[in-house]
């Protein structure tokens, strides 16, 4: 079964149909902790076959070769980042969902704080520059304007 | 399933920008003059109306065309990827042509000030656009790269957890202040003030979470704090207005009926996305999973239940023979609370296996329970799922919904709905 989104929305369009799930109890390993990681960081791995799935999730064989490749990596003992490492190794960087910070991804990680931060700073500039313009005196009213509004209000007091 | 996500962020920031552009027709046609003044942010307004529109189409023609696997692409074929593109040069150029042409036109309406209701409006849209600008690039990023540098690399789920994310929290943290500040200039030290009670509510759920809730992330109690004070913060509004702790409770009372739909919507929709929030990080922090191989006899433990696997049976269908598990669920202390029943079927016609779920209800919590392939030696691999507090994502939801249809019906925006009389009176020039 599909990790639950943080958002309600992707739940109620992503959420497939229920099925079995990927994870087989023939490949979790006995230690909790271990399995946990390796659950973890099966969530993070691209499934070659459904490319819209990761290990977690994905039924294709490969996934399961590779969600019981991750397991032995555990077990020999390697860390989190030596066990991705291993599988970038083989596969490229594809194979990760979260693109490491390089220079190739700078612009896609830089996007959402350079957004949100340029555009609060552009919010409060052009709130400054406002502020600016209505301490400028609005112009007097001219003569024609002027007999306008004085009819207008002749009129209205006349109700 | 993330282009979706994205349609649904400037989904929300439309609809408030609909609003926004509605509201002022609505405003010159009664003579009122606070809605009038809606017409401010305009321009933005339009531009998000069209970038709303053309994404919907990106969206489609990326999926449609193949250009990306998407788990929504039926039908996929590169000819109605042309033509689809074709339909987006028209429809994007055009309106962002008409808005190039016409927008100088528009008007600046009145002025705010930055710390205002109208201010905490664009704030928001300012949070949704850059959360579906996230999505967009995000989306996009890995043909981008491709196509420029030749790398390969994948953007998915853990890529927008962390940067959608906490877009939302922040948001959400926020949201409390919009509906308290004034219109054109607000008092932002005045509403932290008003709510400092649904702030110490946060801090008292923060609190609760920690004692009660072992294991799940470390931010999840603050999560949860969030989800509280958005309720709160909800709650605060609809007090200040109609000041029920001041005056008697029957005069609160009756400004509670002379508030204005729209003002019991907001304060609807905002707790609405509290509860479903408190459900989402319920669910998400501490609901737990529990894959094993059983055999009749058997006893599975999740959160505070015990299930015994009690056998198999079969059983026939109009058009499928099915396999069921009987599974007896009880509390840790032996009650009995009932029995779940997840199958298999078969439709012998089309050759087919489907996996019938179990699902019993626990008052907002649920427990699913799914059966595997039967194993030679007479056992059989289940799955079970505690999912707590996940019926407040519906009924948050649900909350939502009503107060959308409250504000809908609120008198000022029904076409032909007769005008209070002291309003009119207010308005007419003393003569």
């Amino acid at each position: 079964m599909r990790r639950i989104f943080l958002l309600v929305f992707a739940l109620v369009l992503s959420a497939p149909p229920f099925s079995w799930g990927a994870v087989q109890p023939d490949e979790m390993l006995q230690n909790p902790a271990l399995e946990a990681r390796a659950r973890t960081l099966s969530q993070q791995l691209r499934c070659m076959v459904c490319q819209n799935e990761s290990i977690d999730e994905s039924d294709a064989p490969l996934a399961h070769d590779l969600r019981v490749l991750v397991r032995e990596r555990l077990q020999a003992g390697d860390s989190d980042a030596q066990v991705l490492d291993f599988l970038v190794a083989r596969y490229g960087e594809f194979v990760l969902l979260k693109p490491r910070l390089s220079w190739r991804t700078a612009i896609l990680w830089g996007l959402p704080p350079g957004l949100l931060f340029g555009g609060i700073t552009l919010l409060v500039v052009a709130a400054a520059r406002r502020r600016g313009r209505v301490q400028e005196p609005t112009p007097d009213l001219t003569a024609a304007e002027q007999a306008r509004l004085n009819k207008i209000l002749a009129d209205s007091n006349g109700h | 399933m993330i282009p979706e996500l994205g349609h649904y962020a400037l989904m929300l920031a439309l609809g408030l920008a609909l609003i926004q552009a509605i509201m002022p027709i609505v405003g010159t046609r009664s003579g009122d003059a606070v809605l009038m003044n809606m017409a401010t942010p305009t321009a933005w307004t339009i531009l998000l109306a069209i970038l709303t529109f053309s994404l919907s189409l990106i969206g489609t023609f990326l999926v449609r065309s193949g250009v990306l696997t998407s788990v929504h692409a039926f039908a996929t074929d590169p000819m109605r990827g042309v033509f689809i593109l074709a339909i987006l040069v028209i429809f994007i150029g055009g309106g962002l042509a008409l808005y190039g042409w016409r927008a100088p036109l528009l008007k600046q309406g009145g002025l705010f000030a930055p710390i205002s209701r109208e201010g905490a409006l664009v704030f928001n849209n300012l949070f949704l656009t850059t959360a579906c600008a996230t999505v967009f690039v995000g989306t996009l990023y890995p043909l981008a790269l491709e196509a420029l540098v030749g790398a390969k690399i994948s953007v998915g789920p853990p890529f927008f957890n962390a940067t959608f994310v906490p877009l939302f929290i922040a948001l959400m943290v926020v949201i409390p202040f919009g509906p308290l500040l004034g219109w054109k200039r607000g008092d932002l030290l005045g509403v932290a003030q008003r709510l400092l009670a649904a702030a110490i509510l946060a801090a008292l759920a923060i609190a609760a979470a920690f004692a009660l809730e072992q294991g799940g992330p470390v931010l999840a109690p603050f999560g949860a704090g969030v989800a509280v004070f958005v309720m709160a913060g909800a709650i605060t509004d609809v007090a200040e207005r109609t000041q029920i702790l001041r005056v008697p409770l029957r005069a609160a009372l009756q400004r509670a009926i002379g508030l204005p739909r729209s003002a019991w919507g907001t304060a609807f929709a905002h707790f609405g996305l509290g509860v479903t929030l408190l459900g989402i990080v319920a669910v998400t922090a501490w609901g737990s999973e529990r894959i094993s191989e059983m055999k009749v006899g058997d006893t599975l433990d999740i959160a505070h239940y015990r299930l015994t696997f009690a056998g198999l049976f079969g059983r026939q269908g109009p058009n499928y023979h099915e396999t069921v598990g009987r599974f007896v669920v009880r509390r840790m202390n032996g009650d009995l609370i009932g029995v779940m029943e997840p199958s298999r079927r078969n439709f012998p016609s089309r050759d087919m296996t489907t996996t019938e779920a179990a699902l019993m209800t626990r008052g907002v919590s649920q427990l699913y329970l799914s059966l595997g392939d039967p194993l030679q030696n007479g056992n059989v691999a289940v799955r079970l799922y505690f999912k707590p507090q996940v019926l407040l994502i519906w009924l948050g939801a649900a909350v939502m919904f009503a107060g959308g249809a409250l504000s809908l019906s609120d008198r000022r925006l029904r076409v032909g709905a007769p005008q209070p009389a002291k309003r009119k009176a207010a308005l007419r020039p003393a003569g």
